[in-house]
């Protein structure tokens, strides 16, 4: 495996400092930058408004960190968001009481589709982008067959509160879920024998596998948790977006993937974490909201995003090539 | 062994619906599969090399956005239009190819960010109005005589040369070499870059032929017109025993894949139609379990 044995040469120590907290710099620019273009909107308040908007994205964005890191990818994660977002609401109804136990159906929802993913790769040995490509037409089949085309329901007020909620009515409820769900898995990926045999196996699957790691075992569950987050950064979205729409989910797929690849994580296995993913989250919807100020199209979103992460890929693989 | 399997469902789907056989709909379903089938070509070319293009269905849908915009109804700038066309399609692939290559990126990555860059374009081109395509185009195009069409006529010489490309000629050996063991090639003294991004530059090639095919038979261009293209072709690529591994397969068995994945979706139409359910719904899923079920076949030999 000559992927393997790339990323165990050394990187040299600027590099490595590049890798692991560049993504933090550019972070702090890109907030400058933008405070510097309009600074009425550059204050507290408003920074904490972009880590409630980001929430949805920096959830999801984790999964997608997690299933990267071993050498795969989840094109699935844009349907699946859109599948429990419309099947959540169109459940509810604008029932208070309901939304406690169907969360709890979506969570169980979110982890199964992530497990039929997983199965799929891992028994069936189908590629996982070939795997999630398929899952996302299913997925998106059956949404449009549960809604007609046509999605209805009410989002009732105590689901709306994890979306558009404040603690101590300044910190967004959003906002602390996606830290909260973020710490946990650093932690799970820098302190535990889990996140050692996700590592290993994204660095060289056959090494990791002689030595002990049951590869299957741990990459069925990096997909179920994907989907768990998935449905989880869908309840989240719900919650901000007060309505229903079948066009929640659509640009999740490319967005994650941006986030997952501008927080450092790469391509070419077990290098990176959930860490630089948060602040890639940040910086996606951070370069959204320009966009949107100097008035350029979603089109024109699609292409830059497209360029950006061709760059950044660019970049990292011809340093480890060197 | 795959046109095997092609006759067994065929003759399913003449049981289950009689009216499959009459000579219009096998006119029809013939017709239907053209631009699947163009698309297919190109695609087996850059899977058998063991690369994947995921811009597929986005390339096709900025030609169709392309041939609506640039296309009026002088001659010369019809013909200029189709130059430009295919000339487009070949820069695609040498993007992708060159990408893939000398940039040292996954083919999977490249493409899928290419393809949102070329989505980005279409979106950014197209005309609400579908734009423009003379109607001697659209004729010439739809054209014809009995079962024999003209579209089922390009499709033919595609294929053929293809065939012909990947079973006799050195550069078809390469490509297969380039699947099997790229390190191999190399060392025999190939350039394994410029084979490489050649399979690339096919399949833009073919996604212009179907692209413009595809403006000509609905006079106009769309951003989504190509968008099922994608998951399709590679479909039709598996189900025809090419595997993704590359190296393994051919262009015949993409032939009765494309068949296959195109006459299922007839047959969906047919069915959704008499039992009144909107059949769109169904083809998502219908496509996503073919495909894993192809999977799962060959994994299984």
């Amino acid at each position: 495996m000559s992927k393997g044995q790339r990323t165990l040469r050394t990187h040299g120590m600027g590099s490595w400092f590049f890798r692991s907290y560049g993504v933090y710099v550019g972070l702090v620019l890109l907030i400058v930058l933008s405070g510097v273009l309009s600074p009425q909107s550059f204050n507290a308040t408003d920074l904490l408004n972009l880590g409630k908007q980001a929430a949805g994205l920096g959830i999801v964005s984790i999964g997608q960190t997690l299933v990267i890191l071993t050498g795969g990818i989840d094109l699935s994660v844009g349907s699946v968001i859109t599948f429990i977002h419309v099947f959540s609401v169109g459940t509810i109804l604008g029932r208070p009481h309901l939304v406690l136990p169907v969360s709890a159906l979506c969570l169980v929802l979110g982890l199964s589709i992530g497990s039929c993913n997983g199965l799929g790769i891992t028994k069936a040995r189908i590629s996982p982008f070939v795997m999630t490509l398929c899952m996302d037409l299913i997925l998106r089949g059956l949404y449009l067959i549960y809604t007609k085309g046509q999605p209805r329901g009410i989002v009732p007020d105590n689901l709306r509160f994890i979306g558009r909620g404040r603690v101590l009515t300044i910190l967004p409820v959003a906002f602390l879920i996606w830290l909260l769900i973020s710490a946990v898995f650093i932690f799970i990926l820098k302190k535990t024998t889990f996140g050692a045999k996700v590592h290993a196996i994204g660095a060289n699957p056959k090494t990791a596998f002689l030595s002990g790691v049951r590869n299957d075992r741990i990459i069925l569950s990096i997909y179920a948790l994907t989907g768990l987050c998935g449905s989880i950064s869908a309840l989240v979205l719900t919650g901000d977006m007060g309505a229903v729409s079948l066009g929640l989910g659509s640009d999740y797929a490319l967005d994650s993937i941006a986030a997952v690849v501008i927080g450092g994580t790469s391509f070419v296995g077990g290098i990176g974490g959930v860490a630089g993913t948060v602040a890639g989250a940040f910086i996606i919807k951070l370069l959204i909201a320009l966009l949107q100020k100097v008035n350029i199209s979603h089109a024109g979103r699609l292409i830059i995003q497209g360029i950006l992460i061709l760059v950044i890929v660019g970049v990292y693989s011809k340093k480890s090539k060197s | 062994m795959i046109w095997v399997v092609l006759l067994v469902i065929v003759i399913a789907v003449v049981v289950i619906v009689p009216d499959f056989i009459h000579p219009r709909n096998i006119a029809n379903v013939l017709v239907q599969m053209v631009p699947l089938g163009l698309v297919s070509i190109g695609q087996t070319f850059v899977i058998l090399g063991a690369g994947i293009d995921l811009s597929i269905g986005p390339q096709v849908s900025l030609i169709t956005v392309i041939a609506s915009n640039v296309m009026t109804d002088t001659p010369h700038v019809i013909f200029a239009a189709v130059l430009l066309c295919l000339l487009s399609g070949l820069v695609f692939g040498l993007l992708n190819g060159i990408l893939a290559h000398y940039v040292n990126i996954p083919p999977l990555v490249v493409t899928l960010c290419t393809g949102f860059i070329f989505q980005g374009f279409a979106f950014a081109l197209h005309k609400t109005t579908g734009g423009h395509i003379p109607a001697a185009v659209h004729n010439v195009l739809t054209a014809s005589f009995g079962i024999l069409s003209v579209p089922l006529f390009i499709f033919l010489v595609f294929v053929f040369t293809g065939l012909y490309v990947l079973n006799k000629t050195r550069y078809g050996r390469y490509v297969y070499a380039l699947g099997g063991n790229e390190e191999v090639l190399g060392n025999a003294g190939i350039h394994t870059g410029i084979v490489k991004i050649i399979t690339y530059m096919t399949a833009g090639f073919m996604a212009s032929v179907a692209g413009i095919y595809l403006a000509g038979r609905l006079k106009s261009g769309g951003a989504h017109y190509g968008t099922a293209f994608t998951l399709n072709s590679i479909t039709a690529v598996v189900v025809g025993g090419t595997t993704l591994a590359g190296g393994q397969g051919g262009l015949s068995g993409t032939v009765a894949g494309g068949i296959i994945v195109s006459m299922l979706n007839n047959v969906l139409n047919n069915v959704s139609f008499r039992y009144g359910f909107q059949s769109t719904y169904y083809k998502n899923i219908l496509t996503g379990i073919i495909l894993i079920i192809a999977m799962l076949f060959y994994r299984k030999r």
